[in-house]
């Protein structure tokens, strides 16, 4: 790690503790749960989850093959996390403002948010958000990094390649990995499970394995551009921070001190946060597609081909080698080792 | 002779202390007997008792499997692939060490997984089978049996 990414670490872990009691408020806490489901803890340790046990940001529930957990945030919203999920809980500032980001980074969660409230969190999975209002959805993250948003009632505004669709009741729309969202539909007397849905999209995967392999490319490039832009914001927002800081230390008297530091550093160094924030955001949404989804396509790769390679299996292999190397190029001085 | 029957008393209380010492000192991961039994058993248990031998997260060459879901999948493409990890035999047992990951992968992704999920006593252990050599990450146990935490290979 080099010595400027440390310093604009050791800022963002002085100014996210800040926010902490601010953000508990958010947290929904366990309910019910069924089997051994683990909590993955920010510093990388992991737990078993138990009954009143949350996930802060920066944290992940992982459940097994027999696991099942049910948040509640009082009479607010109840999250239901289905097994071989991996659901994780981020934080964005977006417009100025920091938001809850409740992802699917993969399997499947289902959001009912019973009430309008002026700071409803944003849900989605790695490659596409959604905004909500007096909302029940249930999204899915595919192994191939696509998603599928299903509304049952109330308003969602899914987002992915800059660009957005809004569904209402009983409306559905998949979302390609590093791609807009597609055509919306309607899920009336549709049966969808997210086991066939995911086996479809094996089957799709399989076709053509380089293409997928390409689309999580794009995405990946879409997520380092952002990080990059947020470094350096934040690179640029730090110096001047710095350069504020000093200024105080020059002050005499108490109460003009206190005017400086309230009108003048402080929101430098707000600046500076939400610059870390975001990079961060980026570096892990990236790893995240890395780790559930780059990984479980070379899964699928290997195991088949063990034995009797097909003649594409060479081709995926290369280009996951190389898609390898460009995502440690892009990313590694972004992620602390208690990331991975 | 009363003095000769206490030596040999003494003696073989010796032995049998540095045997059981012996035993006990050598986790059952780094136990080539535990390990061979190991890989019978994953040739032939049955999807529920192959993810109980099996770790999550789980090493497949340099890549993290998180869920257990994949894990699954993996063992069952390798049954319908046919692949077994047929006349296994140890080559080697090591005990993990600050530079083992190296071994399977020399990548920043491979390292972090050797130190957080790695257990105490665990092993590296290369294989070979008809398909080629593999390396092996055993840990912890299931009964006597040592769990599997991830393999590398062919190579």
């Amino acid at each position: 790690m080099n010595t400027r990414q440390l310093r604009l670490s050791a800022a963002a872990v002085l100014i996210l503790a800040a926010f902490t009691v601010q953000l508990s408020a958010q947290d929904a806490s366990v309910s019910y749960l069924e089997g051994e489901p683990e909590l993955r803890r920010s510093d990388g340790s992991m737990e078993w989850l138990d009954y009143g046990g949350f996930a802060s940001p920066g944290e992940s529930i992982i459940t097994g093959s027999f696991d099942y957990v049910e948040l509640s945030q009082g009479d607010e919203a109840t999250i239901r996390i289905q097994s071989d999920t991996i659901y994780t809980v981020r934080e964005v500032n977006r417009d100025g403002r920091r938001e809850t980001v409740l992802s699917t980074a993969a399997g499947s969660v289902s959001f009912r948010f019973n009430r309008l409230s002026g700071r409803e969190p944003r849900i989605g999975t790695e490659t596409a958000v959604a905004g909500v209002r007096g909302t029940e959805v249930t999204v899915y993250s595919g192994p191939d990094g696509s998603s599928l948003f299903l509304v049952e009632s109330g308003l969602v505004e899914v987002s992915s390649g800059g660009e957005s669709v809004e569904l209402a009741e009983n409306e559905g729309v998949e979302v390609p990995v590093g791609r807009a969202p597609g055509e919306k539909f309607s899920i009336i007397g549709r049966e969808i499970d997210f086991s066939s849905w995911s086996a479809g999209r094996i089957d799709d995967f399989l076709s053509d394995p380089v293409a997928a392999l390409d689309r999580i490319e794009i995405q990946l490039q879409s997520f380092s551009r952002d990080a990059d832009e947020w470094y350096e914001r934040a690179e640029a927002a730090e110096a001047v921070s710095d350069a504020a800081r000093e200024e105080l230390g020059k002050i005499e008297g108490a109460e003009e001190q206190a005017k400086y530091r309230e009108e003048t550093w402080l929101p430098l160094v707000e600046q500076t946060s939400a610059a870390v924030l975001n990079y961060r955001y980026n570096a892990l949404s990236a790893l995240s597609l890395r780790r559930y989804s780059l990984s479980s396509l070379y899964m699928e790769m290997k195991s088949r081909n063990i034995l009797d390679p097909a003649p594409e299996y060479g081709e995926f292999v290369a280009r996951y080698n190389e898609l390898r190397e460009k995502f440690g190029g892009m990313f590694d001085e972004y992620l602390e080792d208690t990331d991975l | 002779m009363k003095n000769k029957n206490r030596v040999w008393g003494v003696a073989a209380l010796l032995v049998l202390l540095l045997t059981i010492s012996a035993c006990s000192t050598v986790p059952p991961a780094q136990r080539e007997d535990r390990i061979v039994q190991l890989l019978a058993e994953l040739d032939t248990a049955e999807p529920a008792r192959l993810l109980e031998l099996s770790a999550t997260p789980f090493l497949l060459d340099g890549e993290i499997l998180a869920r257990e879901a994949d894990v699954g999948t993996m063992w069952a493409n390798l049954r319908e692939a046919g692949f077994r990890f047929d006349d296994a035999s140890v080559v080697t047992v090591a005990a993990v060490s600050a530079d083992s990951y190296v071994r399977v992968e020399d990548t920043r992704n491979v390292r972090v997984y050797f130190d957080r999920y790695l257990p105490e006593g665990a092993g590296v252990v290369e294989i070979t089978t008809v398909h080629g050599s593999f390396l092996v990450l055993t840990g912890d146990k299931v009964g006597r049996i040592p769990r599997i935490f991830g393999f590398a290979g062919p190579r």
